[in-house]
């Protein structure tokens, strides 16, 4: 018995306290509670912002971005005696062993082109 | 183009938003403080967890807060602390953060039963630590229940149990002759 009362008590304690809090919060003066709006509007505004990137339309232009790059960029690898090109197989060409040992070994080649042993 | 999920967001804010500042303001006793610490979490919450499920957005908002808060007042207890150093506790500066109650001069409601009941409450309840404060403001005004709050607050759902325990018996001693 004594603890329903107690635990009643608690309850109207509870109930009374955030009566009074309800009532502080619908008292905001009107100055802080547009400052507050504000701050809502500020929180949203920057949802609709980043929304553009996660929306469908978003989505697609930058798919449609991604394949336009691609696209280039295999276009560009295949164009024939790019100046780019050029220079990466120079050096590829530069540091790789076996070029020179075909140097090394060029009297042998000419004898076998000469010769035509592998006929 | 306005969802109705940003529409869920936008009704979740709008209600919780006054409530969110009163919790602050209660905290930092700083009006310009608690406008920061609510307009921080509500671009938190948009930014990082609007496409999370309606339901969960109210602990993650009041995790947010309650870190805010909890961030100012380390900040403000360091800053106390060497403002004590260097002033020795004779700097004519200081000022006893309890006479910076907000607002209550200018509140039209000021002689009546209900406002000084808000009075009586506000003031109560700023005399609380900050956990008890928390545990009970979570409770019984934004009625998440015991396990939500632990997760807000971080802590286990026993330590709610105890603050929230303690915050009542405190609120019952110090306000039962004056509600």
């Amino acid at each position: 018995m004594s603890v329903d009362k107690q635990k009643l008590s608690e309850q109207e304690l509870v109930t009374q306290i955030r009566e009074a809090l309800d009532a502080s919060a619908e008292r905001i003066d009107a100055e802080t509670r547009q400052k507050i709006n504000a701050a809502r509007e500020r929180a949203l505004a920057q949802q609709k912002q980043s929304t553009f990137f996660t929306s469908h339309w978003g989505k697609a232009g930058i798919a449609t971005a991604l394949s336009i790059f691609v696209a280039i960029l295999i276009v560009k690898t295949q164009l024939p005696g790019s100046i780019e090109e050029e220079g990466i197989e120079a050096m590829e060409l530069m540091a790789a062993q076996d070029t020179f040992d075909m140097y090394e070994e060029l009297e042998f080649y000419t004898w076998l082109a000469e010769e035509d042993v592998t006929t | 183009m306005v969802t109705a999920h940003s529409q869920q967001l936008e009704e979740f804010l709008a209600n919780v938003e006054r409530r969110a500042f009163r919790m602050a303001e209660l905290s930092t006793r700083n009006r310009e403080d608690a406008l920061d610490i609510v307009q921080d979490a509500m671009m938190q919450l948009v930014k990082k967890y609007a496409n999370k499920p309606a339901e969960q957005w109210a602990p993650l908002f009041y995790r947010i807060l309650n870190n805010r808060i909890m961030d100012l007042h380390r900040r403000n207890t360091t800053q106390s602390r060497w403002r004590i150093w260097l002033s020795n506790r004779d700097d004519e500066e200081y000022t006893d953060p309890v006479q910076q109650l907000p607002g209550e001069e200018k509140d039209p409601l000021a002689m009546s039963d209900l406002q000084d009941s808000v009075k009586h409450v506000n003031a109560a309840v700023q005399q609380l630590s900050p956990r008890q404060r928390q545990a009970f403001l979570l409770r019984a005004w934004e009625g998440l229940d015991v396990a939500e709050t632990a997760r807000v607050m971080k802590c286990s759902e026993g330590s709610v149990k105890t603050h929230y325990s303690r915050a009542v018996n405190f609120l019952r001693e110090h306000l039962q002759n004056q509600l």
